[in-house]
């Protein structure tokens, strides 16, 4: 089975994975460029996320995702910055600030 | 108090998780015990004793610091097992750390043993507990202190005498919210329950019930401001290799840091100091936070991914680092300013490598690829650039653009290489008077125009041994002197893959005619641009089959097979015999004669006929890393 732990998958697209089910992911980063992207197999479930970078990331249902990951939504707006968005996608302020 | 200037700080991908652990030691510290006694000191395995501390199993893996005493050898030397109290440590020639200076130099010990004599006593020495994953004091939640006492109390800690040096994270406030979270030092110690450190850790009102960690190494993995800002500077944070992610921005300038007093981030791959290149090297998964640097804080042998505007932003000197913008938004840095840039490896996808703003770096032999620009800088009056033996290849827009009203640029030594079949500008200024550049020894090859100027021609610019080759445009208002070249430089290893018939779905790029059995994972790009449906840009390539590229950002869906492509997977540059010597300077006059040298053109210098290992790049082996497939 593929170990997702530690690894920088920082804006790929896992969703075609079959081995990633019923397991602790620890470290992974998949952060994506637009909210909610489903870049996770769609069939995901039993899945223990654990310090991950989470952003942008749309986590199927079945699937626990702990308050050590990171699951800020974020859109990049027409002043070339990433803003914090809401659930509307309306920006809430710019990342790190 | 506050923590010590010249503090040595651990991280590791695999300690434990939330950036808990204390992470450091000091070794200045003056309340180490010194009664350290030994047997075998002079051979490979020395096994050392002391008569107020007993070895336990628990210490295996940590380092002991020996740090004074007649005839014993200064220095760190790992435990490797543990039997009736007494410790055998690994003093084989460079198993042992002799010393560490302030910028994160490491030397190694030269002669076996930890000792001049066999059995030597009175050292003085504590044990480094920084080293390893776990700390040795682990999540202990009774921790207390009376008020603004420097005094720090627990019933089940156990501490140690030898604990003396290591810090203390106080990672709660305990109960009633007294206690104050941070890393203290343990300065001295006084018994099993009580130890003393370097300030008070409460408000000004006793705490109770506070969780800490003493020893085991840092990970930047959470808190990371404020693990960061809190450093003391003067020494080095070094970071075992693997990745770790990043869960939150950095922003805060470290106010104790200074030119004087900076804080060294340096990668490492199984000792501190070695050799550090290529996949060895720790990666700082960063996503999309922002991470903002005093320049005070100089980084070596990192591998940097990130998405956000500015990247890796600030910084003084960055070494021997990868920084990848993977961002699929446009003028995204893959880091922003810095002071000196030495043999990097740097990329932006879709943007700048290097967006320098009003603080250019001086650059000297990093690989600058597959970006829109490579390096954007600067922007201010009176800056300049200092550019030399660098790469700049497969960079779409510009290899190197300025935009300052004045300032001589100095560009020396480096390969311009757009594409085989011509992409994008070499150097460009927009100077609006007289700049002044130098320009010499370059190789300008495969670009849409080798040299920009957008005002006049200047005859005080001075253009020497410079190389032009497959260009649409050697230059514009740029004038050449009779010693530039027409020479093709007959690259070795500069290849590409082209094609016109792929179709996009998802990250996954499928052409039914094409051969990508060439392809590097986690080393080449894939350029799209045009086709149904395509997404123009760059991609880095994280896996392949014969006929399909998977990327790490969607490609643009579509069925359509019109997509034009390509590849860039040659990365070498190295030059053949025609630019062999034909460089600059070509001789010196020294003395009445003249001392003649034999230097290529461009950065990477050809290998020699006899002798020597030349012919690699100007950069340090292995710099050019793959991620990693899954």
């Amino acid at each position: 089975m593929t170990n997702y732990d530690d690894r920088d998958c920082t804006g790929w697209d896992l969703s075609d994975r079959t081995d990633m089910s019923n397991q602790v992911i620890h470290g992974l980063c998949l952060s994506q460029h637009q909210p909610d992207t489903h870049c996770l197999p769609e069939g995901l479930t039993g899945v223990t996320f654990q310090y991950c970078n989470l952003m942008n990331v749309y986590v199927p249902p079945g699937n626990t995702v702990e308050d050590t990951c990171q699951t800020t939504r974020y859109m990049v707006q027409d002043d070339g910055q990433d803003w914090e968005v809401d659930e509307n996608n309306n920006p809430i302020k710019i990342l790190g600030t | 108090m506050a923590l010590t200037a010249g503090t040595i700080w651990a991280m590791s991908a695999t300690a434990t998780t939330g950036n808990v652990n204390g992470g450091g030691f000091n070794i200045a510290n003056t309340n180490f015990l010194t009664d350290l006694a030994a047997t075998s000191a002079t051979g490979n395995s020395p096994v050392v004793t002391s008569a107020t501390y007993t070895f336990v199993a628990g210490d295996v893996n940590n380092w002991i610091y020996i740090k004074a005493g007649t005839n014993w050898t200064v220095g760190w030397y790992q435990i490797t097992s543990v039997t009736a109290g007494a410790a055998t440590i690994n003093a084989t020639i460079g198993a042992a750390i002799a010393s560490i200076g302030s910028t994160g130099v490491v030397s190694y010990n030269t002669v076996a043993g930890c000792a001049t004599v066999a059995s030597p006593t009175a050292g003085t020495f504590g044990v480094d507990y920084s080293q390893t994953d776990t700390a040795v004091i682990n999540g202990i939640t009774d921790f207390a202190s009376t008020a603004s006492s420097t005094t720090l109390t627990s019933a089940t800690a156990g501490f140690t005498p030898v604990m003396v040096g290591n810090i203390f994270h106080q990672t709660t406030t305990g109960v009633g919210g007294f206690g104050v979270v941070g890393w203290y030092e343990i300065v001295s110690y006084t018994n099993a329950t009580t130890v003393v450190l370097d300030r008070t850790p409460d408000n000004g009102t006793g705490s109770v019930g506070c969780t800490g960690y003493v020893g085991g190494s840092s990970r930047l993995n959470a808190l990371e401001d404020t693990f960061q800002s809190q450093l003391p500077g003067g020494g080095p944070v070094f970071i075992k290799g693997g990745t770790i992610t990043m869960t939150g921005n950095v922003t805060t300038s470290n106010a104790n840091l200074s030119a004087t007093n900076p804080q060294f981030w340096i990668g490492f791959t199984s000792i501190r100091g070695d050799a550090c290149n290529g996949s060895n090297r720790p990666t700082i998964a960063a996503g999309a936070n922002t991470t903002t640097w005093n320049s005070s804080n100089h980084f070596y042998n990192l591998n940097i991914t990130l998405t956000s505007a500015a990247g890796w932003s600030g910084g003084g000197m960055i070494i021997n680092c990868k920084g990848l913008n993977s961002s699929t938004t446009a003028n995204r840095s893959a880091f922003t300013n810095g002071n000196y840039w030495l043999g990097n490896e740097v990329i932006s996808q879709n943007g700048h490598g290097n967006d320098s703003g009003s603080s250019p770096p001086k650059m000297y032999g990093n690989y600058i690829h597959d970006c829109a620009t490579g390096v954007a800088a600067p922007t201010s009056a009176n800056t300049f650039i200092v550019c030399v033996d660098n790469i700049f290849a497969h960079n779409s827009s510009t290899c190197l653009a300025t935009n300052n009203a004045s300032g001589t640029h100095q560009i020396t030594g480096n390969t311009f290489y757009g594409r085989q079949a011509k992409m994008g500008t070499g150097f460009t200024t927009t100077h609006a008077t007289d700049p002044s550049n130098l320009i010499l020894s370059n190789i300008f090859y495969g670009l849409t125009t080798g040299i920009n100027i957008t005002t006049s021609a200047a005859a005080n610019s001075l253009s020497q041994y410079n190389d032009f080759f497959n260009n649409t445009t050697d230059n514009t208002n740029w004038l050449k002197s009779s010693t530039d070249l027409a020479l093709d430089p007959q690259f070795t290893n500069a290849s590409e893959i082209t094609g016109t018939t792929g179709s996009g779905s998802g990250s996954v790029l499928t052409d039914t005619n094409a051969n990508f059995s060439g392809v590097t994972d986690g080393v080449d790009f894939l350029h799209q641009v045009s086709g149904t449906g395509a997404t123009v840009g760059c991609y880095l390539i994280t896996s392949h089959t014969s006929t399909t590229l998977t990327v790490n950002n969607p490609v643009g869906t579509n069925a359509t097979a019109d997509r034009v492509y390509w590849v860039s997977n040659g990365h070498n540059f190295g030059i053949g015999a025609n630019l062999k010597a034909m460089g600059f300077p070509s001789f010196i006059n020294a003395t009445g004669s003249q001392t003649t040298s034999y230097v290529d053109t461009g950065a990477v210098q050809s290998q020699h006929s006899t002798g020597g290992a030349g012919g690699t790049p100007i950069m340090q082996s292995g710099i050019i890393q793959g991620l990693g497939a899954i």
